[in-house]
């Protein structure tokens, strides 16, 4: 009863303040804005991504009758798709890349990273849904919650009202309360408009596996707002003024939002240097020459795989193979390649992971870190489902070349490797690349640590508050 | 007078110990900074002198090879590599590098996105200029801890910790009332105390500065005037942001109204209005790039088998290039697969060309569009001003982009009358110090328009500045 009092007239005087009502308008401004501007180039994107990879699909299809190999080199694109979620939290998006081009001889590395051709203004952000719920909303929460002691203390109805036999922990949770419940009176509307107007107009099939998304993204969110309000009215109870409550709030905001992601990004990169292109590229030339530690050469790999093709089938001599055993070195140097490859990505991917440990253990008393990770990956846009999307399209190319070497080492004959051409049948019988998205379980899977530091924030903070709340100083 | 409320503001300052801790702060980011962009940058240029090593390590071998004895297969093969201009002319590969500035450790710009180095050969121009270097895009995004990070993001918050409290403070703690019966008008008191903080910031900021030249080796070689426009930018950004405080303490609301509406301002100017229009650039003037995925692509002759379809592509070619021909009967033969090849990768990429062009513009579209707005923008306005001094900035880049393709025709100028004409690359042709082989000239950078964006900043700081002063209640005045 009393603490429902204690809502009423918290949220009463939340209202009232212009200020507060004035950033909590702009908020849902953005978060308007933000869904507009995410869905229109979230749709163009879409189209452009489905129109190119239907225009790489035709060509491949339309190459006309040719030589294998030259086929295997004319090779073909694929496009990372836009996900589902990615209107609402861009990620990384602007970073990795659109389009990997699948050839013979070479697994080539993302190209066209979007933001390359801007100038500085995109490194200061893009305004989406997760910019303004990760980094403003905390704000809104700090500017609601600052004085939630300190004023009452300063104009002495804090003495009046604990006189009359209120708690200071029912006071600090009431007050908890009313400006959780002005968050989510501002947020679930607007949300509900903004993000499922985009959705319903983008069109997306309602799966499980994104309703789960959907669920973990929305728990997230309201976890982290509900520990930023706990740690508002904490400061406030504990603070001297409505001035150094507001000054360390601000502070604390600014090293979770703008310093710790620098800080712990700047110091991975200088602990974990990642190797640069053309010495990357050369290790792997090098490899597939001379062969990993304890292989011999290519030329040796490729004598010792005609012998034992020799000795498979029984025969003395190539040309009575009844296979043409030039596709099959070829075929056997591809597959090598790949292992190589393999090899060579799999320790930049750690180099990677270091470097980005840190902003994963750094979360721990960072929220935003935690959260901005978690919501990367629960949007597909993080640097796992980019990787992911890479050997997705590096399988892909494998089974492109292995189907065309197979077809050809059945249909031509020895010492005609280059009289041999087919056409658009054999084209067609590579299916066209699609990707498909790791489910959540797995796409939530390399962040253990994130989740374990956004759940001590939502534990942590009201516990501190409750254990603590009540020897405050007035 | 005003030496008097200088020396009693700086003993003030040094008794607050927040304030006091925060420029501590401020200074070890400030250091951290320098150093981190150092080595940004030194990673960089490790990148680049890699490059141009394996040009040097290949021409050597090269320049071996073309004197040593041919008795064996494999120094045979090396040997016809060096000579042949049916090999040479798409396995030959030139650097063509973009050091960074000695300024570029303070400002890293958009150098981490953007490859300062290619190694050109005399194949199709656009398949060889797409390649990204290795990246960890979750950094790309966070973005650089470089000294410029650090004053035009942090050095905004502590002017605004040492200001916001200007006049609201003497009032909360009971001296404006005091100071009402000084000798000295409240204004000219006021304005004593923020010429104090501007003092300090300033101070940090050109102290910061001064060591990041000292450390990035930006000297003489940088050029004076450069380092003078950096500090000035850099002065004229501090002075936007007292001019902006100055404003809303003029107000005279409590110091918790002028903490919130200045930082506020320090979030529409350093997230806000960024985003928005970065968000509103990209619907209106949408770039597409997934169009240029096509040009990576070695795309074979159509019919490379057939020697009349072969010789039809040399000739579409030499139409062109009619002085390539060779005297007689030897355009064709021999080598017409190495001569179809050459023409054929040239004449792809000038069927591509349309595409790139249409690219560029609507890069430069877009570009010309966000500048119009850089009065509302003055954060990015000043990264910009800043890494264009240092040569980190976008148009930097596309200048050195778009010098690739003279360079790519003085290589392919080098390679293909040898080609067609059938001689043979000589040792003399490959000597270290010839300047008739292909040799790449970065452009010069350019301080174009640093004046302008320098004086809009001044300007809106200047206007601030007097509206802040007229608007000041009217008994602080006399």
């Amino acid at each position: 009863m009393i603490l429902r009092r204690i809502i009423g007239k918290e949220i009463l005087q939340a209202i009232r303040n212009r200020q507060v009502l004035l950033f909590g308008l702009v908020v849902a401004a953005l978060l308007l804005a933000a869904s507009a501007v995410g869905y229109v180039s979230f749709d163009r994107q879409r189209a452009q991504m489905a129109r190119a990879q239907q225009e790489r699909r035709a060509e491949w299809l339309g190459q006309g009758e040719k030589h294998p190999h030259i086929a295997t080199h004319f090779g073909t694109f694929v496009f990372k798709p836009k996900t589902g979620l990615s209107f609402f939290d861009y990620g990384l998006e602007a970073y990795t890349g659109t389009s990997v081009y699948l050839e013979a001889h070479f697994q080539h590395e993302f190209m066209f990273r979007p933001a390359q051709d801007h100038s500085a203004l995109i490194r200061f952000g893009e305004l989406s849904g997760a910019l303004v719920l990760q980094v403003l909303l905390p704000l809104l929460i700090i500017f609601l919650c600052f004085g939630a002691f300190t004023q009452e203390k300063e104009s002495g109805t804090l003495r009046l009202a604990l006189s009359q036999g209120v708690s200071r922990r029912q006071l600090a949770w009431g007050k908890v309360l009313a400006y959780y419940s002005i968050v989510l009176a501002l947020l679930v509307p607007t949300l509900t408009v903004a993000l499922g107007g985009a959705f319903w107009q983008a069109g997306l099939p309602w799966t499980g596996d994104l309703a789960r998304r959907l669920a973990l993204l929305a728990a997230g969110y309201a976890g982290y707002f509900f520990g930023f309000v706990c740690l508002g009215v904490l400061v406030s109870a504990w603070a001297r003024s409505s001035r150094n409550a507001l000054l360390a709030l601000l502070t604390v905001w600014i090293g979770f939002v703008i310093i710790l992601p620098k800080t712990t990004a700047a110091l991975g990169d200088n602990l974990h240097p990642l190797p640069a292109m053309q010495a990357y590229q050369q290790g792997i030339s090098r490899d597939v020459d001379h062969g990993l530690p304890g292989d011999t050469t290519k030329a040796g790999r490729s004598a010792r795989l005609v012998r034992a093709t020799l000795r498979q089938y029984r025969a003395d001599s190539v040309q009575q193979l009844p296979l043409n055993v030039e596709w099959v070195t070829a075929q056997a140097g591809e597959d090598y390649l790949d292992r190589v490859q393999t090899l060579h990505r799999d320790s930049l991917r750690q180099t990677l992971e270091r470097q980005n440990r840190l902003s994963s253990y750094a979360s721990f008393v960072d929220p935003f870190l935690a959260l901005r990770n978690l919501s990367m990956a629960l949007t597909g846009t993080d640097l796992y489902a980019s990787l992911d999307f890479q050997r997705q399209a590096g399988a892909y190319r494998l089974g492109l070349i292995r189907t065309l070497h197979a077809d050809a080492a059945k249909n031509s004959k020895y010492g005609q490797f280059f009289e041999y051409h087919p056409g658009q049948s054999l084209w067609a019988s590579v299916p066209d690349f699609s990707y498909r998205l790791p489910a959540v379980g797995p796409a939530l899977r390399p962040y253990g640590l994130e989740i374990g530091a956004l759940l001590l924030w939502v534990l942590g903070l009201p516990l501190a508050l409750h254990l603590s709340v009540h020897r405050f100083p007035l | 007078m005003l030496s008097l409320i200088i020396r009693y503001e700086w003993r003030r300052f040094r008794r607050n110990r927040l304030q006091v801790g925060l420029l501590a702060v401020l200074v070890l980011f400030g250091l951290y900074a320098i150093y981190y962009g150092q080595r940004q940058m030194a990673g960089q240029r490790a990148a680049i002198a890699q490059v141009q090593q394996t040009e040097q390590t290949e021409f050597a071998g090269y320049r071996a090879a073309a004197v040593a004895d041919t008795a064996k297969p494999s120094d045979k093969d090396a040997y016809e590599e060096a000579t042949q201009p049916t090999y040479a002319w798409h396995r030959h590969g030139y650097a063509a590098t973009a050091p960074p500035a000695p300024l570029a450790a303070l400002v890293v710009g958009q150098r981490d996105l953007n490859p300062g180095a290619y190694r050109l050969t005399g194949m199709g121009l656009y398949y060889q200029l797409f390649q990204n270097e290795l990246a960890n895009p979750q950094k790309l995004l966070v973005g650089n801890f470089d000294l410029a990070f650090v004053l035009v993001y942090l050095l905004p918050l502590f002017i605004i910790v040492l200001s916001y409290g200007l006049l609201s403070a003497e009032r909360e703690n009971g001296v404006l009332p005091l100071l009402h019966v000084q000798a000295a008008s409240v204004r000219r008191l006021l304005l004593g105390k923020l010429l104090f903080g501007f003092a300090l910031v300033a101070g940090l900021a050109l102290g910061l500065s001064v060591v990041g030249f000292g450390v990035a080796g930006a000297g003489r070689a940088t050029g004076w005037g450069v380092l003078g426009l950096w500090v000035l930018t850099v002065l004229a950004y501090c002075a936007f942001w007292f001019a902006l405080v100055w404003l809303i303490v003029s107000f005279n609301r409590n110091s918790a109204v002028n903490a919130l509406t200045a930082v506020g301002m320090w979030l529409l100017f350093l997230l806000v209005v960024p985003s928005v229009l970065s968000a509103a650039l990209a619907v209106v003037r949408p770039v597409d790039s997934s169009q240029l995925a096509t040009l990576v692509r070695r795309a074979a002759m159509d019919n490379e088998d057939s020697e009349p379809a072969v010789r039809a592509v040399i000739r579409q070619y030499l139409r062109q290039h009619p002085g390539l021909a060779p005297a007689g009967d030897t355009l064709f033969q021999p080598n017409l697969g190495a001569k179809g090849y050459a023409a054929h990768f040239q004449l792809t990429a000038q069927r591509q060309k349309p595409l790139v062009d249409e690219y560029l513009r609507a890069i430069a579209a877009r570009e010309t569009l966000a500048a119009r707005f850089s009065l509302l923008n003055p954060a990015v306005s000043t990264q910009n001003l800043l890494s264009q001094l240092a040569g980190t900035d976008l148009p930097t880049y596309l200048r050195f982009f778009n010098s690739l393709p003279a360079f790519h025709r003085q290589i392919v100028g080098f390679y293909f009358p040898r080609l067609f004409r059938n001689q043979p690359i000589t040792a003399a042709d490959l000597a270290a110090d010839l300047a008739a082989r292909p040799t790449f000239q970065a452009p010069l950078p350019t301080g174009a328009g640093v004046g302008a964006g320098l004086l809009q900043l001044l300007g809106a700081a200047a206007l601030l500045f007097a509206l802040g002063y007229w608007n000041l209640p009217g008994r602080l005045r006399g």
